[in-house]
């Protein structure tokens, strides 16, 4: 049984939400979003963050709720997309958590995104999601522990994966 | 302004605005306790401005920080000209009590408001000895020396229980004082909203039926969390279960607002919604009549109005007798649009009732009367309507919801502003 706290980090679309929410299920931890954590904080929805106060203030925010669901103790703790392009989120995680990254292919991230509100996305979307993608990559791969990809996986399939890292399976 | 509203289907996740009522007791509670208090995510919409402002004028310290307001209360001076309230009736009302600390003061508002009586108020401040007076039961109000002596009192509890939180706010500044109630009391929970408030500044009252009593008491400077709106809320749960999949954040179950009872009345309606911690998911679903009586949560009548306007047979709202006397005759402004959309509404004001016979809605041009809940559940309305919905004078909604608009466009809605 893992100790400590398990962070889930990836882009947007690769199921963090989803996956945590049933792996911490399983383990009996506590479920926390850092998206909830922010929205909560600002009471307002994420969209209207980035159209009302710009994209600096949703980072500040983020901070701030990364640093909270870090405290608690035995939580999975599912990171915004973009939460780890800030090392100073990414060493809070460290120091108490052990960190997942959840992968997808470009095309499937535009498949399992389409629909509701993304703000980062708007536009031609296939394009922006490679080139975020390929921006983001590096920071991905520096603060995994341990990485899955998901594109060919199902739910169940990524579950197993994660329980066995963890020791659970 | 105005805006036309289109036939929509409401989508998405939206968080509440924050409550009026317990922003204006949270700042005369703040006011009134000497240091430093802090209003964490207060609603800032004209009638809270207003009670910041007259607040300010009898020398309240109030300032913004970070996420709300910082108040150095306790302190009072008195105002170099007269108090205006606009048309809030709820900073009228309290600041007709709250002057008595502060002296010499004249309280006036605009021409709605001034048709709404304030006499049973006024009156009952006398008997506690304060120096006020008033002419004909109606605003303006004056003050003269400051002080409030205490004693014995008593007030109807039918025509609007702000005069009782009024009181209930300024009594432990007196001796000791006795509040008993001559008729049933009539938006109860707007009372233990304002107790509650109090007892966040430390404050205790004792309750007993129709009693109240009130020892010398000092108020304690405290930092609270204003929680969201249910009146508010009310007009996007409504959106949700006429038209749509809607999830409604920053909402308290376990609040003492009144208004919460739109959960109730959806649920009987057959309205699908689901709870969880602190969100509400509400979902299109054909509503059936409804038998309700509002005297509780008066200010969910309009809204209450339009969800029988589309639901399968004839709902009966009652206990509507004092909605005559608030921001429109309510009866009056909703039958009217009703009727021009195409529903029937029959007024019995013998026994305090209406009748809505819900069917087709067909959109119209609707003239809220300057009245912000007249407004927001028309445009409600208008989302199932057949047609364009054309709502007049749209800034009325800054009373208590000033971005409204805003929101049902985040909701996906199909709403114009021009």
């Amino acid at each position: 049984m893992i100790d400590g706290n398990i962070a889930l980090i990836g882009f947007m679309g690769t199921g963090k939400t989803t996956i945590g929410r049933l792996l911490a299920k399983k383990l009996q931890k506590e479920f926390i979003e850092t998206d909830d954590l922010i929205e909560n904080r600002a009471r307002k929805t994420i969209p209207r963050i980035f159209k009302e106060d710009g994209e600096s203030k949703f980072r500040e925010l983020e901070t701030e709720a990364i640093r909270e669901a870090a405290e608690v103790e035995g939580s999975v703790i599912s990171c915004g997309g973009g939460a780890v392009l800030n090392k100073i989120n990414v060493d809070r995680l460290r120091e108490k958590a052990a960190i997942i990254l959840l992968e997808a292919s470009p095309e499937e991230v535009f498949r399992r995104t389409s629909g509701g509100e993304r703000p980062l996305l708007a536009g031609d979307r296939l394009k922006k999601i490679k080139l975020l993608l390929k921006k983001r990559e590096p920071f991905y791969s520096d603060a995994a522990d341990y990485r899955i990809d998901t594109t060919e996986l199902d739910v169940e399939a990524v579950l197993d994966k994660i329980l066995s890292w963890v020791g659970e399976g | 302004m105005k805006a036309i509203i289109e036939r929509s289907e409401p989508n998405g996740k939206i968080f509440a605005p924050a409550s009026k009522s317990q922003t204006h007791r949270a700042l005369i509670c703040a006011s009134l306790a000497e240091g430093k208090s802090l209003i964490v995510s207060p609603l800032y919409c004209d009638d809270t401005e207003v009670t910041v402002n007259v607040l300010r004028a009898c020398g309240i310290g109030i300032s913004g920080h970070n996420d709300g307001f910082e108040i150095q209360g306790g302190r009072f001076s008195t105002p170099s000209k007269e108090l205006y309230c606009w048309e809030s009736g709820t900073t009228l009302r309290f600041m007709t009590g709250f002057c008595s600390l502060v002296g010499r003061s004249r309280l006036t508002c605009g021409n709605s408001l001034k048709r709404r009586p304030i006499g049973p108020l006024v009156d009952s401040l006398k008997e506690l000895g304060v120096d006020c007076r008033c002419e004909g039961g109606y605003p303006p109000v004056e003050v003269g020396k400051k002080g409030i002596e205490g004693g014995e009192t008593t007030l109807p509890g039918d025509v609007s229980s702000q005069f009782l939180s009024s009181l209930l706010l300024v009594s432990p500044f007196a001796t000791k004082s006795v509040i008993r109630l001559t008729t049933p009391l009539q938006s109860k929970p707007y009372v233990s909203m304002t107790l509650e408030m109090q007892k966040r500044f430390g404050i205790k009252i004792e309750t007993y039926r129709k009693v109240y009593s009130i020892s010398r008491q000092n108020y304690i400077p405290a930092t609270v969390n204003i929680e969201g709106d249910w009146s508010s809320a009310s007009f996007l749960l409504a959106a949700g279960a006429l038209a749509g999949e809607v999830e409604i954040k920053n909402l308290n179950f376990a609040s003492s607002q009144g208004d919460k009872s739109i959960l109730e009345v959806l649920k009987e309606m057959g309205a699908e919604i689901e709870i969880d911690q602190g969100s509400a998911f509400i979902e299109k679903k054909r509503l059936k009549s409804i038998n309700v009586d509002v005297s509780n949560c008066p200010d969910l009548f309009p809204v209450v109005c339009v969800l029988s306007a589309s639901a399968k047979g004839v709902s009966r709202i009652t206990g509507i007798e004092r909605l005559k006397i608030k921001e429109s005759n309510r009866i009056e402004a909703m039958r009217e649009g009703l009727e021009k959309m195409g529903v029937k509404m029959g007024v019995d004001e013998k026994n305090g009732e209406v009748s809505i016979d819900g069917g087709a809605i067909s959109g119209e041009t609707i003239d809220p009367r300057g009245d912000h809940r007249i407004a927001m559940a028309f445009a409600v309305l208008g989302l199932i309507a057949e047609g364009k919905t054309i709502i007049r004078d749209t800034e009325c909604v800054s009373k208590s919801f000033p971005d409204f608009w805003e929101r049902l466009k985040e909701l996906n809605c199909e709403v114009v502003n021009e």
